[in-house]
């Protein structure tokens, strides 16, 4: 009963405050803009108000912080859906449906299943978060290098075969991926390779420049190649969202997928991207169609979002019970509870309570004003269908080069972004699919460092993999994942066969 | 309580438009310094201990007079960053946050850079290392854990933040105490060591008080040892290495410090002015707070005696490794 006491308190604080309302949703405008601009990320957004919440109460500061990871996550499907370009890293899964949906005219639609599933996503988290935070916390760290490397491991196998192309092609984007996390510093042992005596490529390649570069640019040039495909934009933004019938039937999806993002949010390190898509996988392996996924399934849109702001309500429950950031923005919010007095660290909740009860309960606001930012702001967004498309990809080109630019004040992450833009071009001409390449980006060097992380701390036995239950479960399903359809497809090949020999009979 | 929080945030908005308004070019000469804003280059990335304190300070430094520009240019432990402030106009108006770390890979000659290609100007922070294990761990004393390692020769895993630098030069000593072999896990950033310990994925971490100061008052880690001279402010009843007869300097100090450097060539008088505004900043009482809460020690040394200070500090890194890590 205590939770509920003190969320009550904290509800009728910020009722009581129309300023902290008004942060709250300010912070969701700010995280939409952020989110659905390709190169403009949640962490930047972040670092950028620390300095102007200064002044602020430490509740509201964090709550407005909050808000805007909150808001970037949902804004990052914008774009996603509507010119097939993710505005983040975690959006890349809700493209493979989202775009397909608007070319079929379903522009609208779609959006208003990205957005109901980003606030039922966030909503699963809350939950989880003001109910369970702190047991949930303690079982994610259970888990260690072994069970994070096999789920890099899971991940790739399922968008190496998820993707509209032939297993093997898949395979190929993904190891060409894997490549391409190579470079730069060893993590384990210091050592720079693939950098040609040069600084910058010490750094690597950045999941940012891979992005833009691989997703981005083939989108544009091949904008270039195409006289007839204006998408016509909807006249009207009726049945924007679900009815109940159709809501009833994504809601296992939207659950499943939403637990799914909360889990891997709260294991520091995993990222969005994973989360998305395994709920992916788990979604079209249970929907009766599973060929309408990858060319325009509601369920894909539903399950990319939902486990994606599962995520980002699941990174928060490390952060807040035991003083851990998962990634880079809960790292930066770490940053702003102690700039603002507060500890961070597994006493929170008994030295500040009513203070994080006050950031809990904003946390929940923050995911009712997606809808309503969301819902307002799509009238606007939309319009870029409007947009002639030798307007609009020049537009999207300065974009590109000036969002990679800011990532970190560098020309060289452009001259990276633009050189893969290219390769990645041709490999769509190939039809090599690009989207396994950049989840190979952003996994690689989780897959890699983390199994030579497992390997020194088991002393060089690779049977670790295998004897840690998660970890075991983890890789067998991977194993399946990459398998089982080849297999399904040969069972076919000779039932066909045995078939038409009985014709011939 | 609404009305003042009203002006508070138009408060903020006004600094903010401000400090986007006064962007512009202006000449750099001594006596009006700082008459533009300046560059400082975080070579880490946003939300790390390097970036909180420099966002920390901001507005500090602006009622210094010095208003900065924080940019993040991860990459290369530092040397990214670093290697944009070398190679910077040295007019006072670019800065960086030098750190051991960074210190560490120039020694080891895996960075394109030089000591000499930078005007040291003020040490910021001083941060001690300290030996942590898990608050469930059976070991309560250094003695203790050392005898552990010494009865699992090579078997016994100690994480640190990154590789190559103080805090695996340290987990490398207190291996050397016990005489033995050991497992050393480099992971990405001191939160997730404490993650590991936590969860007991690895006995014991080489971290700062200030990543683990509230782990440890909750019991949830334990503090065995300080890789320090003297016994920590913060944590004064955790006894140093000395005390339990280890030697971790045995090729002189080394400790994990960030300090305030420009490009090479800098004005004296540039110099003398920008150590000044630090050091009123560094010695105000709000960072001294902030200093006591987080468990880092202001040292604010400057001149010659930084210069030393950096010079000894590589030289005994780039003997530690040789020794240690070339194996």
């Amino acid at each position: 009963m205590d939770i509920l006491t003190n969320l009550a308190v904290a509800f009728s604080n910020e009722f009581s405050s129309p300023a902290s309302l008004a942060l709250i949703l300010v912070g969701v405008m700010v995280g939409f803009t952020f989110g659905a601009t390709p190169g403009l990320t949640a962490t930047m957004g972040v670092a950028l108000f620390i300095p102007l919440t200064f002044p602020l109460p430490a509740d509201m500061a964090i709550s407005m912080m909050i808000a805007l990871y909150c808001g970037s996550m949902a804004g990052g499907a914008i774009p996603a859906i509507l010119i097939n370009i993710p505005g983040t890293p975690s959006a890349v899964v809700t493209t493979i449906d989202g775009y397909p949906m608007t070319r079929n005219g379903r522009a609208v639609e779609a959006y208003g299943w990205a957005l109901v599933s980003s606030v039922v996503g966030g909503i699963v988290a809350w939950l989880a978060l003001v109910s369970l935070a702190p047991a949930l916390a303690r079982l994610a760290l259970k888990l260690g290098s072994a069970e994070y490397a096999a789920v890099a491991f899971l991940g790739l196998a399922i968008i190496s075969s998820v993707v509209s192309a032939p297993l093997v092609k898949g395979v190929l984007a993904t190891v060409i991926g894997l490549g391409l996390s190579v470079v730069g510093f060893d993590q384990i042992t210091g050592e720079g390779r693939w950098t040609f005596d040069s600084l910058q490529l010490t750094r690597g390649i950045g999941i940012m420049p891979a992005l833009i570069g691989l997703l981005v640019i083939p989108e544009l040039m091949a904008t270039l190649f195409q006289r007839d495909a204006q998408v016509v934009a909807p006249r009207s933004l009726k049945g924007m969202f679900p009815t109940i019938k159709a809501f009833a039937g994504q809601a296992i999806n939207m659950l499943r997928s939403s637990i799914i993002g909360v889990a891997t949010g709260i294991i520091p390190a995993l990222g969005g991207s994973v989360g998305a898509l395994i709920a992916y996988d788990q979604a079209r392996r249970f929907s009766g169609n599973q060929a309408e996924y990858g060319k325009g399934a509601p369920g894909g849109v539903v399950a990319s979002e939902s486990a994606n702001n599962g995520v980002t309500g699941g990174a928060l429950i490390p952060l807040l019970t035991l003083g851990i950031p998962g990634d880079t923005v809960t790292a930066m919010l770490l940053g702003g509870l102690m700039i603002h007095g507060l500890q961070p660290g597994p006493r929170l909740f008994e030295t500040s309570g009513d203070i994080v009860w006050n950031i809990l309960a904003a946390v929940l606001l923050a995911n009712l004003a997606i809808i309503v930012v969301g819902a307002i702001g799509f009238r606007f967004f939309v319009k870029v269908l409007d947009v002639p498309k030798h307007l609009l990809a020049p537009a999207l080109f300065v974009l590109a080069v000036v969002g990679t630019y800011s990532l970190s004040n560098s020309w060289f992450d452009v001259v990276i972004m633009l050189g893969l833009g290219v390769f990645g071009f041709f490999a769509t001409l190939a039809t090599i699919p690009v989207y396994p390449m950049v989840i190979g980006v952003i996994l690689g060097p989780l897959l890699e460092s983390e199994t030579r992380r497992a390997l020194v701390i088991s002393g060089g036995d690779w049977t670790t993999f295998l004897t840690r239950p998660v970890s075991a479960v983890l890789v067998c399903l991977a194993i399946a994942v990459l398998v089982l359809p080849s297999i399904m497809k040969l069972r076919q090949m000779r039932a066909d066969r045995s078939a038409s020999a009985t014709d011939t009979n | 309580m609404f009305t003042k929080t009203v002006w508070s945030v138009a408060a903020a908005a006004a600094i903010a438009t401000a400090a986007i308004a006064t962007a512009g070019a202006a000449p750099a000469a001594a006596q009006d310094y700082p008459s533009k804003e300046v560059r400082w280059i975080i070579p880490w990335n946003a939300g790390g201990s390097n970036d909180i304190m420099a966002r920390f300070l901001q507005p500090i430094l602006a009622e210094q007079g010095m208003s900065v520009v924080i940019e993040n240019l991860p990459g290369g432990t530092g040397a990214v960053g670093m290697g944009e402030v070398a190679t910077s106009q040295p007019d006072g108006y670019t800065m960086g946050n030098g750190t051991s770390s960074t210190l560490a890979i120039i020694a080891q000659k895996k960075a394109p850079l030089k000591n000499s290609d930078f005007t040291n100007i003020i040490r910021v922070s001083v941060d001690p290392l300290i030996l942590v294990v898990p608050g469930n761990s059976e070991h309560d004393s250094l003695d203790a854990f050392l005898a552990h390692m010494k009865e699992n020769a090579g078997e016994v895993s100690i994480g640190t933040p990154g590789t190559n630098n103080l805090n695996h030069i340290f987990a490398a000593m207190t291996a050397r105490g016990a005489g033995v072999e050991y497992r050393h896990v480099p992971f990405p950033g001191g939160s997730r060591v404490v993650a590991e310990l936590m969860g007991n994925q690895v006995d014991a971490g080489v971290l700062k008080p200030s990543e683990t100061i509230e782990q440890i008052k909750a019991g949830e880690l334990k503090a065995l040892g300080a890789f320090s001279k003297e016994r920590l402010d913060v944590l004064p009843d955790v006894p140093t290495f000395a005390e339990a007869g280890v030697d971790v300097f045995p090729y002189g100090p080394v400790v994990q410090m960030a300090y305030i450097q420009a490009p090479a060539g800098l004005d004296p008088a540039v110099e003398e002015k920008m150590a000044d505004i630090f050091e009123a900043a560094l010695t105000s009482d709000k960072f001294k707070e902030f200093a006591a809460k987080n468990g880092f020690v202001i040292d604010p040394i400057r001149g010659d005696e930084l210069d030393a200070e950096v010079d000894g500090v590589a030289g005994a890194i780039a003997e530690v490794a040789s020794q240690i890590f070339s194996q």
